[in-house]
């Protein structure tokens, strides 16, 4: 199941270690200038961008200290490197002190998420983020 | 409740169970009290095959994941362009299963 603790621990641990290698892969190898390589399944069959297109980007901008150009490239970049922040140290956090904030919280996030007043205003965020990703042809 | 209603029940809804799961769900049906059966048919049971084809198009945004009530990893896949592929794919071949696990989890108030 799913919602089992150490599920989560394992999701989410597992999401912040394949995003770490993604953007150390990204900084070392693929600089601004590549194009060949699109990491993105929409992008790639439909020729579109995706609402998170350009999120490696922005994170690898923030991670050089372009704050201004990451904003520009994609806002989610924020979101990213502070999920890829947060989540080991938060995880590390509970496992030393042996409690479950971590999944509480995710749990009870998920159950908001679910709710009108909450889902709605994010995906018009996303939406719109995703007509300004368009119109940038990321 | 009826025996014969709880086979019914199994014949038109065991598509949206793992097959392991049907011996259990059977057993719990038969000892439900009869004014809980029209709770159970409202329940909203997900179809695994409306969700193989939704991961197929639009797993790169995470939809099948929003449509089997997985919002926390929906929003996950969508804000990783469907996890650079690999989640995309890893979910073709999960998803069924995914959507059987959270179909009994939808009915397990009336089952205990």
């Amino acid at each position: 199941m799913w919602q089992s603790g150490k599920r989560i621990y394992l999701l989410l641990g597992g999401l912040a270690l394949a995003g770490h290698s993604w953007l150390l892969y990204y900084l070392m190898y693929g600089g601004p200038s590549e194009s060949s390589f699109l990491a993105c399944p929409t992008r790639t069959l439909t020729g579109i961008p995706c609402p998170a297109c350009g999120t490696t980007r922005s994170a690898a901008a923030l991670a050089q200290g372009q704050f201004e150009s990451a904003l520009w490239t994609n806002p989610i970049g924020y979101l990213a490197l502070a999920f890829l922040i947060g989540v080991p140290v938060w995880i590390a956090y509970d496992l030393l002190n042996n409690t479950q904030s971590l999944k509480q919280v995710y749990q009870s996030a998920e159950a908001k998420l679910k709710r009108p007043q909450f889902a709605w205003p994010i995906a018009l965020l996303l939406l719109a983020n995703w007509i300004w990703n368009i119109f940038k042809l990321l | 409740m009826d025996s014969q209603k709880v086979d019914m029940y199994i014949l038109t809804n065991g598509k949206y169970f793992e097959s392991h799961h049907i011996p259990q769900i059977r057993d719990r049906l038969i000892q439900m009290d009869d004014n809980q059966w029209v709770l159970l048919q409202s329940a909203p049971l997900k179809d695994p095959q409306t969700a193989l084809i939704i991961s197929i198009f639009l797993g790169g945004m995470g939809i099948d994941r929003f449509y089997i009530g997985d919002t926390g990893l929906g929003v996950g896949k969508l804000l990783t362009c469907g996890g650079i592929y690999i989640w995309y794919a890893i979910d073709w071949f999960l998803i069924q299963g995914a959507t059987r696990q959270k179909n009994f989890e939808k009915i397990q108030p009336f089952l205990y």
